[in-house]
């Protein structure tokens, strides 16, 4: 049937090339296209090189290259809204994730909530576009398309993205999600994705710097592996982190800038490397300001727990003295001792009741925050650096209702109290008012800032210790009303 | 010849037409089956042709198969069953518009210059 030699085809064929198609489903039909016309001038008797010469004329020199974008810029209006929108949140939520940081890091309110909106755009519309528009990219470009790379990728930093929302809301699962996502990238995708693009630069005879991507690799790699263990309190965590960081410090920086240098071309990766790099020292900043130190635990622990242990000693004591005062049948000491339990009661159980609340907000529910006696075990909150939500409660939602029990039973008692060692034990002691070093701010506001504004743990021994000076001011009065009665009756 | 500023705006109906009459059709075919048919006057660029072929597949008006022939590949175009419904909507509209522009062309009364 046809008269045009295979040869003469692949011509033609690379004469399309040539002129910059890249379309592969247009290049097929333009290369048919022009051999029929061939064809019919040489059923007229014309030689071949003659018919593709006319047909060349006819055709016009940048026409090939016209005919490929209007057809691009005919089909493309929505894939071209779509990567818009990618660039668009690519930029826009990082940003988010910062100001969420801040947002929560100053304790202004919508902080988690930013946090949440941020890191859903990332992991469930940035990704996924970023990888829909890929995968479109490679296949018009008539490249060989790495699915399972994209696969991989996309997965993985979408579990992880949807671990850390879980964990924003202390929902079950949030830490297998974690695990999961990060492991998969820095195990399979990292590596994939070297091995991928190696091949990719040995197929087309490309150059590529193998030690600038191993290195990159392995960096990213260890970094991933370090921000887990960072996050699930495994043993390691440091060295990891700091292995990986000197490994981006000294290696893979020096590197990646030289090699960028020498050629500015391939944006679209740059622009994907600086993301991941972006987002995981954001991840890596927000994990060192949301626990502490190990060091540092033990010492908020010893005095949390000796507080405890000072309230629950004079907690015990209390009954005896009560039952003896109602016993005396006195029923002026019977008022006043009543009046005085009654506030501390009142104070100790508010304190109680908000551990308990931050405890139930530290932990998943799948976890235990209790020991052996169904008291809140404070030394599992080990790690649970949560800053936000004892202020929260504090002076956000209870408005200082703290401050005030404490105010009203320092009155009470002080009117009570006779003994005048006591007396100043109370006025100094009871609410450890910072000193007054800001005339702007109220008694209050400065008492929230100095004792609630840091970690709970630390906050924490400063609750019991009102219990501990609450109770132990209480024994005292009951025991001096005790003996004052007995001294009348005597 | 008919120039390309009318053939814009028909194009699309040209094509769905052609291929509602034909089942299945190529490109070259497209140009060939047209200037048959207008008798020479209507001669399709491809540059006009291809990238309204790839719109119209995009938009799913109709789907293509791609055969081989010996080193090349042909791309033939078949109607889908909205591009069916779409091929007869267009026709129509465009019978509409012709009989309209006759209307409004048509000489006024009183300037018969006597054609016949």
């Amino acid at each position: 049937m046809s008269d045009i030699t295979e040869q003469e085809i692949e011509q033609i064929a690379s004469d399309i090339d040539e002129q910059g198609l890249t379309y592969l489903e247009l290049k097929n039909e333009l290369l048919d296209h022009i051999c029929c016309e061939i064809e019919e001038a040489m059923e007229q008797g014309m030689m071949f090189n003659d018919a593709y010469k006319k047909v060349r004329e006819e055709m016009g020199k940048k026409r090939i290259r016209q005919i490929q974008h209007e057809t691009l810029s005919l089909i493309n209006k929505k894939y071209r809204r779509m990567k818009r929108t990618m660039y668009g949140l690519g930029i826009v939520s990082p940003v988010i994730v910062v100001i969420a940081s801040i947002f929560k890091f100053m304790h202004w309110s919508g902080g988690s909530l930013l946090m949440t909106i941020g890191l859903f755009l990332i992991g469930m519309i940035f990704l996924p576009l970023f990888v829909m528009t890929r995968i479109r990219d490679t296949r018009r470009l008539d490249e060989e398309l790495p699915m399972g790379l994209y696969i991989t990728g996309m997965s993985a930093g979408m579990i992880s993205i949807l671990g850390a929302l879980f964990k924003i809301q202390h929902w079950p699962g949030a830490n297998v999600l974690i695990t999961v996502g990060l492991v998969v990238l820095a195990l399979v995708f990292l590596p994939m994705f070297a091995s991928v693009r190696i091949k990719k630069a040995r197929k087309n005879g490309e150059p590529i710097d193998k030690k600038l991507l191993i290195s990159g690799v392995i960096a990213g790699a260890l970094l991933t592996l370090g921000t887990l263990f960072k996050i699930m309190h495994w043993p390691g965590a440091g060295i990891v982190i700091l292995v990986s960081w000197s490994a981006v410090a000294v290696l893979f920086l020096p590197y990646l800038v030289l090699g960028q240098l020498k050629k500015p071309k391939d944006q679209l990766n740059n622009f994907l490397a600086i993301l991941l790099v972006a987002t995981a020292a954001a991840i890596f900043i927000m994990a060192l300001l949301r626990s502490q130190p190990r060091t540092l635990i033990s010492g908020f622990l010893a005095p949390e727990s000796n507080f405890s242990a000072t309230a629950g000693f004079y907690e015990n004591q209390i009954p005896a003295l009560s039952n003896a005062i109602e016993m005396s049948g006195n029923m002026d000491m019977l008022n006043t001792a009543g009046e005085i339990q009654e506030a501390a009661d009142e104070i100790c159980n508010y304190v109680e009741s908000v551990k308990e609340e931050v405890f139930k907000h530290l932990f998943d529910e799948d976890e235990e925050f209790r020991d052996s006696e169904g008291n809140l075990d404070m030394s599992m909150v080990k790690y649970k650096g949560d800053i936000d939500k004892l202020w929260e409660i504090i002076v956000e939602r209870d408005e200082f209702k703290l401050f005030s029990l404490l105010e009203n039973f320092k009155n009470i008692t002080l009117s009570k109290a006779e003994d005048p060692q006591l007396k100043d034990f109370i006025q100094k002691n009871l609410l450890f008012l910072p000193e007054n070093d800001d005339d702007k701010m109220t008694v209050e506001w400065q008492w929230a800032v100095a004792y609630f504004n840091g970690p709970f743990l630390q906050s924490a021994s400063v609750l019991s210790a009102y219990e501990s000076n609450v109770r132990l001011i209480e024994y005292q009065i009951l025991s001096e009303l005790l003996h004052q009665n007995n001294k009348e009756a005597v | 010849m008919i120039s390309n500023e009318f053939l814009k705006g028909t194009l699309k109906t040209i094509i769905l037409h052609l291929l509602a009459e034909n089942k299945r059709m190529y490109g070259y075919e497209i140009t060939r089956q047209v200037e048959k048919l207008s008798e020479g006057k209507v001669q399709l660029t491809w540059g006009a042709l291809y990238p309204t072929l790839h719109k119209l597949e995009a938009d799913g008006y109709i789907v293509a198969e791609e055969y081989n022939i010996g080193k090349r590949v042909r791309k033939y175009y078949r109607l889908t069953p909205e591009g069916d419904k779409a091929s007869t909507e267009k026709v129509k509209e465009f019978a509409e518009f012709v009989r309209i522009m006759k209307q409004i062309l048509k000489p006024s009364p009183g300037l018969n210059l006597n054609y016949e």
